[in-house]
């Protein structure tokens, strides 16, 4: 064969056949040899093992051929039958020349092809053909070990065709998946996330990836690409394992054009708002232009300056101007809400007791609803009950309430009750009036909706009351709500956040660093604590301390006279703001507190049991936000 | 002798209504109806206190009061912002402008001819 000079000198199955028989005076060895071979053959089952001699005839033949061919040994055993070595196609095509002589010159040949059952069927298989020699080393036979590999064939497929979807999957992501190693460095990125970036895969990989990636929620960032140009994306990291190390999958999803979207549509409603803001500004100087000289020239006339007036010209002179007054509150209650629905009203928040504020109220009322005989009853803590809110704001809102309730109420009383409910305080308005129907009550808030309107003498309300009250309450991030029933009464209640030192004070930093930044100027913080409070609280009593503590923040009070330094307290420390001051300014402030305070402490011979600590914090030499600063004096704040 | 009172504004009901209160509590009152004219009129008059709308043709209110407030002369003048605008902005610009009080309208007469009193004595 091989002297004919062509690998395919097989080209019939009449050729193989002649290979066969080349090796025919072999067989004899084979067959000598057959007994040591025998336990390895019928051991490996999963395993076709058949022993050949070079004429093609099989010597033997192990249970593990049995099973995968499907002939017993019997039908096969002693026969020449070359389609069990090879396929017919196969042998027609030529393909047997080659094995065969891979095999006469390795002695050992193994390739993967395929079988033929007894019932036809073909199954994949990798196959070892031995060449088996004789003792002069001359070729008598061979041995073929075949396994199948149809499962391993489906496994290998079900896998492929999974990793082939998941890169699917991976490719086609519309959002950029990138992983990051735990130094920073990208390890693997999609298309996605090269069309984000702007930049290849080549040149992301191995390169920082320059973004804090932190397990868990979500962050914006802002991608500027080659070029400039900047996107804005959302990242959501998770932790993974990757090359079989510790590392992070981001998956950034380019949100650019909702972001602009959305910023389009808030100035959208802000210049619509302030169209309307403008619009109300101008007609309400509009109107109360001529209302001024209705106003005025009818004043005159009541009070005589151009001559004398009967009794019923003045009576109805006055009706007159009861009603202009009442058009200028219109016109100013529309000028209040148009400001606060465009955002233009700032909260001058302050720490408020409400308590105080609510007596005054009652004392404001009393003569008017003792005047209607109505019994108007506040419940009110004797203590000091602080929230945070603009005070002028919620006089409003209680004056509207209570107006409405005497407006609305003929026998029986009002009550006014402050309470403290889990942290919160809940303030309501309630009355024995005519109440509001049930059909009325979504109106209740809309502008110029009169309920029940009264005939008779006194102010006659503006129909905006409620809509003001309810935009102020919201304003301080609460919200009203309303009982009522038909000739029962109603009831107004809301509730505010009381007053916690912490969180007032963290706003107020908040505020006065974004204050400092705008005006480009710094700012510290300085808190004086007890540093023992523990010890402290054990030897003192709580009173005793908190009126230490009420002197202490009298002292800093004193000596902190410039404006715009404000201070806080809590039960063991006081926390003061210095707008435009830097932290070395701040550091001799404190070392004069505390002198004066160390005087005050020595004087009431209290320097032995409590110990005061100063700490100061600067922005921005400290930190750049208020959670930074904070860090800096977590100590003395507890 | 009686008091002098500029009043400056360009509503000429108002200015008139004015007029003649001011009158029968005593005052003597000069008038103008544009800020230019208002100037000029405080200049030249030297009134004992001046009334001055904000929204005013040729040159408004802030810029009248500012021009009279910084100017050594005339910087002792009382000045009225009398106005319908009530935004606190508009009172902090008038403040700012060195006016001695804001009063809005529609106004009660009381409070008026109690400011008036009020700065005229100081």
């Amino acid at each position: 064969m091989k002297n004919q000079g062509s690998k395919t000198s097989f080209s019939s199955p009449e050729n193989s056949k002649a290979q066969f028989l080349l090796i025919q005076d072999r067989i004899n060895y084979l067959r000598d040899n057959t007994d040591f071979a025998s336990v390895l053959f019928e051991s490996l089952i999963g395993y076709a093992i058949i022993a050949a001699d070079f004429d093609g005839n099989i010597i033997a033949y192990n249970e593990g051929a049995h099973q995968i061919y499907g002939y017993a040994p019997g039908e096969i055993i002693g026969k020449q039958s070359i389609e069990i070595f090879f396929p017919k196609d196969f042998i027609e095509v030529g393909k047997l020349d080659h094995i065969t002589e891979e095999l006469i010159g390795k002695e050992r040949f193994s390739y993967e092809g395929e079988k033929v059952r007894k019932d036809g069927s073909r199954f994949p298989a990798q196959i070892l053909l031995t060449l088996t020699k004789g003792k002069n080393s001359k070729v008598v036979g061979f041995i073929e070990i075949v396994q199948d590999l149809t499962e391993s064939k489906r496994a290998e497929e079900v896998l492929q065709s999974s990793e082939a979807n998941l890169r699917k999957v991976i490719e086609k992501n519309v959002d950029s998946l990138i992983i990051v190693d735990r130094n920073g460095v990208v390890c693997f990125t999609n298309p996605a996330a090269e069309a984000l970036f702007g930049r290849k895969a080549e040149e992301l990989i191995g390169e920082l990836f320059g973004f804090p990636v932190t397990a868990g929620g979500t962050t914006e960032i802002e991608i500027i690409r080659r070029g400039g140009e900047t996107r804005v994306a959302e990242m959501q990291v998770v932790e993974i394992h990757w090359e079989k190390k510790d590392a992070y999958l981001a998956s950034v999803r380019d949100i650019t054009e909702r972001k602009q979207a959305e910023k389009a549509k808030v100035e959208a409603q802000q210049q619509e708002l302030q169209m309307k803001d403008d619009f109300i500004s101008n007609i309400s100087h509009e109107l109360r232009t001529p209302l001024t000289s209705i106003k005025e020239g009818l004043s005159q006339i009541l009070e005589g300056l151009l001559g004398e007036t009967t009794e019923g010209q003045r009576e109805f002179l006055s009706m007159c101007l009861e009603d202009i007054d009442r058009l200028a509150r219109i016109i100013n209650s529309l000028l209040n809400i148009s400001r606060i629905e465009s955002g233009k009203v700032e909260l001058k928040k302050e720490l408020l007791d409400i308590s105080a504020l609510c007596r005054n109220i009652i004392v404001s009322f009393s003569s008017q609803s003792k005047n209607k005989g109505l019994e108007f009853k506040g419940i009110i803590p004797k203590d000091k009950l602080e929230i945070y809110a603009d005070k002028d704001k919620m006089v409003e809102v209680f004056t509207n309430l209570v107006g409405n309730a005497l407006k609305f109420t003929d026998k029986g009383h009002i009550h006014l009750l402050v309470e403290e409910k889990e942290g919160m305080v809940e303030c309501s308005v309630s009355d024995t009036g005519c109440g509001i129907a049930k059909e009325d009550l979504p109106k209740l808030y809309g502008r110029f909706q009169q309920f029940g309107r009264v005939y008779g003498p006194g102010e006659k309300g503006t129909g905006l009351g409620l809509s003001i009250v309810k935009n102020i309450i919201e304003l301080h991030h609460s919200e009203i709500r309303v009982e009522s029933e038909l000739n029962k009464g109603t009831k107004f209640t809301f509730r505010l956040p009381k007053y916690t030192p912490r969180e007032l004070f963290r706003e107020y930093v908040v505020n006065g660093i974004k204050e400092a930044v705008h005006r480009k100027e710094s700012l510290s913080i300085l808190v004086l604590y007890i540093e023992n409070f523990a010890v402290v609280k054990e030897k003192i009593e709580d009173n005793r301390i908190a009126a230490i503590m009420n002197k202490l923040h009298e002292v800093i009070g004193s000596s902190l006279r410039r404006k715009g330094d404000i201070s806080f307290k809590n039960t063991r420390a006081i926390l003061t703001i210095l707008p435009v001051t830097k932290r070395e300014q701040a550091d001799i402030i404190a070392r004069r507190l505390e002198q004066t305070i160390g005087n005050y402490m020595s004087e009431e011979k209290l320097d032995r049991v409590i110990k005061i600590g100063c700490k100061t914090a600067g922005f921005p030499e400290d930190g750049s936000n208020a959670d930074e600063l904070f860090d800096k004096i977590r100590v003395a704040i507890g | 002798m009686a008091k002098k009172i500029l009043i400056v504004d360009d509503e000429l009901h108002i200015v008139k209504m004015l007029e003649n209160r001011l009158k029968q509590a005593g005052y003597e009152i000069i008038t103008a109806s544009d800020g230019q004219d208002g100037l000029e009129k405080a200049r030249k008059e030297k009134p004992d206190l001046i009334i001055l709308d904000l929204m005013l043709p040729k040159m408004d209110g802030y810029k009248v009061c500012r021009m009279l407030k910084f100017d050594e002369e005339y910087k002792h003048m009382p000045i009225i912002l009398f106005t319908a605008r009530s935004r606190e902005s508009d009172k902090k610009t008038g403040e700012e402008v060195g006016a001695d009080a804001y009063i809005t309208k529609p106004f009660e007469p009381q409070t008026l001819l109690a400011r008036i009193k009020e700065l005229l004595e100081n």
